[in-house]
């Protein structure tokens, strides 16, 4: 049937394409510009499904919507829609319909245009749409009205997760992204908005929004405005949900100000303590040198209460030097200088440092083989480990009770290195596991456990963390009532010979000299000092030696002076004097040619591991710390100064 | 409860007490595709028609981007539409993706349906190279429809709406019409066709141990002759009725002759 036959008279001139379909789908009649659009004889489909001239999907959109849609409403407007070609590629067309009656049957008249151009343009604004829609955040058009009012005109889908809504409630009202603003930031939101509105410029502000989850998030609105007439505003932005960030930087800067209250903590400690040491070296030194010199004059009752002033100076300046160690621990400060150690040695000077306090408590020392071990360690931290734990033993032991040392190498444990196992076993009341797991926790060990014997303070916190910077461990074995074994792991020595540190402090290993032997050491001292008390003690520690003369400066500037004038056999040099630094000093004091090569000494109360090494680039030979140690400080004169008889230059 | 899914679904019932007829809508437009057809059934049955949600007049605040991706999530909200009206002894008439929903919800429910009839359904709308299935689509063919609903959207303010209506129409009607028939959310309607035309549930057929029908229209461009066998095939038990017209909307197109198609069921079942 043509179209003039179907009642549509001149339907087969006109210039786009008609077809007449009967509500069952059927296509009754075509016009040739279908044919022509199509490339096919549309005239050979008549009386078949219309849908066999659609693609696949303008097959769907026919059964789901157009057809529906004429079925019910009986007319229809610019559908985008499409067909299929005779070579089987879709064709894009804009439709019209509407509906009629011929005779008692009704059918459909398509009205189909192609649309190139259109779809083009279309497509155009579909790619700009779906970039806006997948595009994190939410991208917007907003009008402000004067009275407070608006809308977004634009929103992109993002509406939807952000503010639980949809694009066609936020054309409606402005309120469906603003009223899900907590009420706190609300008023200061729209007051930025309307601030940057009236300067011109670019908004940007950040608001806390109730999420329909009843979580509250975290959203940054930045937007640039337009003055349209009559005090609109029109805005085009973009709204990003920060939760996350905002979370992030918020967990960084706790972490920060964590990180700086430990640090101030830390130093604080630090500061304290070295302050304490000061004074301590008065206390220490002077009873000291009473009770080795001024004892005859003593009557006995005073003794004893001088070796009290001793003894609890000597328990003070012991907690000090592990709140020091602790701290410098926390704060990665304590440097360890490991190297090889035969143990047979370093455990031997250990049994002998606690040899008297065993004595004094009845209590047995009993070394087993070392089996000629050698491990990788700092001396003097290894030292502080096995005094540590040894005197524990003894501590916390009984009168005939036993304290048994010994140490084997473990078989291979792979991976990594082999190693020795140091074993301290005491006949003590042993550790619940209660206990045990308290052993090691820094704080928790301060004031407990004093019923019976003093508390092990930090010295086994320490230890175990001494332990573990040389790549070791220590651990306890203990059942109650039995004692208790202390292990320390610690990596063995390889054969590899290495040279002893030169800058280990000098009181590493110095046998100790009896300071009421007459002595061959002579010489002439410089001390730089500008503490009254310091100089004081050190002047009676070097008045012991009788062939040693000291010239005492109280700053840089004399000191410098005196030197350059009479060259010194040894240079004494306080860190923090009034004029300079001791390092400075040195270095001024090296530039003189009779002062290049005498050796210098560092007398201070700061021990960090960093002024450690400061010095020693500086070119000091030792570090004696504050507390002055009476013995130490000998047996330094004498390894520095030669002997009578010998000239030292 | 019950009035919850009766709002959420903007569910209307009519006609007898017992037994229920359940009728579903397919992918596009809403209830209202019934309406030529359910209304036979009142004299018989209790008719409950409804919108899925994100269709018609349903509540679109219950739509859930992630429950609705997938056919499962409309079958729990079949399940959950039975379960609050309490209704046994089911007949249910599913359309297109809606058969597969009904044939889902069977499945987790077998106790509530008598019988399940399926028009034009497609348990996957893709062709299958691999297993040599042949359900009509090719992935560019469904492309094509997204981007041809996305243009349909971004023509006009809302979805069809005022098209249909032409520009003449007082607002008023067009105001109601937007409220109601095949008017859809875009962003959801889009998510739906994903989830119809992408979705595969050849593997559930088999689980299906209702009396079932399949309602298959000879000239189909969306669910062709060959998808109505291989359901037939896999439904054990299954009746398959060809109905000889052309199309995908036989309660649209030829109410009387699905009627029939319908009663004849009832009197199977």
């Amino acid at each position: 049937m043509s179209l003039e036959q179907a009642g549509l008279p001149g339907a087969d001139q006109l210039p786009c394409a008609l077809a007449t379909v009967t509500p069952e789908g059927v296509l009754l009649a075509a016009n040739p510009a279908l044919g022509a659009l199509l490339g096919r004889d549309t005239a050979a489909c008549c009386g078949g499904p219309f849908d066999a001239l659609l693609s696949t999907a303008g097959a769907v959109i026919y059964q789901s919507y157009l057809m529906p849609l004429l079925r019910l409403h009986g007319h229809l407007q610019e559908f985008s829609f499409s067909l299929r070609q005779a070579d089987g590629q879709p064709l894009e067309v804009l439709l019209y319909a509407s509906s009629r009656l011929v005779g008692t049957q009704r059918v459909h008249d398509l009205v189909m245009v192609p649309i190139r151009q259109r779809r083009r343009v279309e497509e155009e604004m579909l790619r700009v749409k779906r970039a806006a829609d997948e595009a994190p955040g939410m991208i917007f058009q907003l009008l402000c009205l004067p009275d407070g009012g608006g809308h977004f005109p634009y929103v992109s889908e993002a509406v939807r997760v952000l503010y639980g809504s949809t694009p066609q409630a936020a054309r409606a009202s402005a309120e469906v992204v603003f009223g899900q603003v907590l009420a706190d930031d609300r008023a200061a939101l729209l007051r930025s908005r309307d601030a940057a509105a009236a300067a011109s410029s670019t908004w940007r502000a950040s608001a806390r929004v109730a999420r329909s989850d009843g979580q509250v998030a975290w959203h940054e609105f930045s937007a640039s405005p337009r003055q349209l007439a009559n005090g609109v505003t029109l805005w085009h932005g973009h709204v990003a949900d920060v939760t996350q960030r905002r979370a992030m930087e918020q967990a960084l800067a706790d972490r920060e100000a964590a990180r700086q209250a430990s640090q101030a903590k830390n130093e604080f400690l630090a500061r304290v303590s070295h302050e304490l040491r000061t004074p301590l070296n008065g206390i220490l030194g002077f009873s000291h040198l009473l009770l080795s010199q001024g004892a005859d004059n003593l009557r006995a009752d005073q003794r004893r209460r001088l070796a009290i002033v001793q003894t609890a100076g000597q328990g003070l300046l012991h907690l000090i030097n592990e709140v020091l160690d602790i701290t410098s621990i926390e704060m990665g400060q304590l440097g360890l200088h490991a190297a090889p150690l035969p143990l047979d040695a370093a455990v031997d000077t250990a049994l002998a440092v606690v040899e008297p306090q065993a004595a004094a408590a009845g209590v047995h020392l009993a070394r087993g083989a070392m089996t000629g071990l050698t491990v990788q360690a700092d001396a003097r931290r290894l030292q502080q480990v096995l005094v540590n734990l040894l005197s524990n033993a003894i501590k916390y032991n009984h009168q005939g009770g036993r304290v048994d040392v010994r140490a084997s190498a473990e078989a291979d444990a792979a991976p990594g290195p082999a190693l020795a196992c140091i074993e301290v076993i005491d006949t003590g009341r042993g550790l619940t596991p209660a206990q045990q797991q308290q052993l090691f926790q820094p704080f928790n060990r301060l004031g407990v456990e004093r019923d019976v014997v003093d508390g092990t303070g930090l010295g086994l916190v320490i230890s175990r963390q001494l332990v573990q910077l040389m790549r070791g461990s220590l651990s306890v074995h203990s059942v109650p009532g039995q004692g208790s074994c202390f292990r320390v792991h610690l990596p063995l020595h390889r054969p590899l010979v290495a040279a002893p540190d030169p800058v280990a402090p000098v009181a590493a290993g110095a046998a100790p000299a009896a300071a009421d032997q007459p002595s061959p050491t002579r010489g002439r001292v410089l001390y730089v000092e500008d503490n009254a008390v310091n100089v004081l003690l050190m002047e009676a520690i070097v008045g012991l030696r009788p062939g040693v003369h000291m010239q005492v400066c109280t700053d840089a500037a004399s000191g410098l002076a005196a030197a350059t004038a009479q060259p010194p056999d040894l240079l004494l040099l306080d860190m923090q004097l009034p004029d300079a630094d001791g390092c400075d000093l040195l270095q001024r004091m090296r530039a003189s040619p009779a002062l290049a090569s005498v050796p210098a000494v560092v007398v201070s109360a700061a021990a960090r591991n960093d002024d450690l090494a400061r010095a020693r680039r500086a070119g000091f030979i030792g570090y004696w710390t504050k507390p002055l140690e009476v013995d130490e400080v000998l047996a330094g004169l004498d390894r520095l100064l030669a002997p009578a008889g010998q000239s030292p230059r | 409860m019950s009035i919850d899914v009766i709002q959420r679904h903007h569910a209307t019932q009519r006609g007898q007490a017992h037994p229920p007829m359940v009728f579903a809508h397919g992918f596009g437009c809403d209830q209202q595709m019934w309406r030529f057809v359910a209304p036979a059934f009142e004299a018989s049955h209790r008719v409950v028609l409804f919108d899925h949600i994100g269709c018609g007049k349903s509540d679109l605040t219950a739509y859930d981007p992630a429950r609705h991706g997938r056919l499962e999530g409309y079958a729990d909200d079949v399940v959950a539409l039975l379960d609050g009206l309490d209704l046994r002894d089911v007949v249910f008439v599913g359309h297109s993706v809606s058969a597969m929903i009904g044939v889902l919800a069977s499945i987790a429910r077998p106790e509530r349906f008598a019988q399940l009839v399926l028009v034009g359904p497609s348990p996957r709308y893709l062709n299958d190279p691999d297993t040599g299935y042949t359900g009509g689509f090719e992935r560019a063919d469904i492309d094509g429809l997204i981007d041809m609903m996305d243009t349909n959207m971004l023509g006009w303010a809302d979805f069809l709406a005022p098209a249909v209506m032409g520009a003449d129409s007082p607002a008023e009607l067009t105001e109601e019409l937007r409220a109601s028939f095949c008017a859809a959310d875009p962003a959801i309607n889009r998510r739906f066709a994903l989830a119809t035309f992408l979705g595969d549930n050849r593997a559930d057929l088999a689980r299906v141990t209702v009396p079932t029908l399949i309602l298959q229209c000879a000239h189909d461009a969306i669910a062709p002759c060959a998808v109505g066998d291989y359901l037939h095939a896999q439904v054990s038990g299954s009746r398959l009725q060809v109905l000889d017209v052309a199309g995908h909307c036989p309660h649209l197109t030829h109410p009387q002759l699905t009627i029939d198609a319908l009663r004849d069921a009832l009197a199977h079942g």
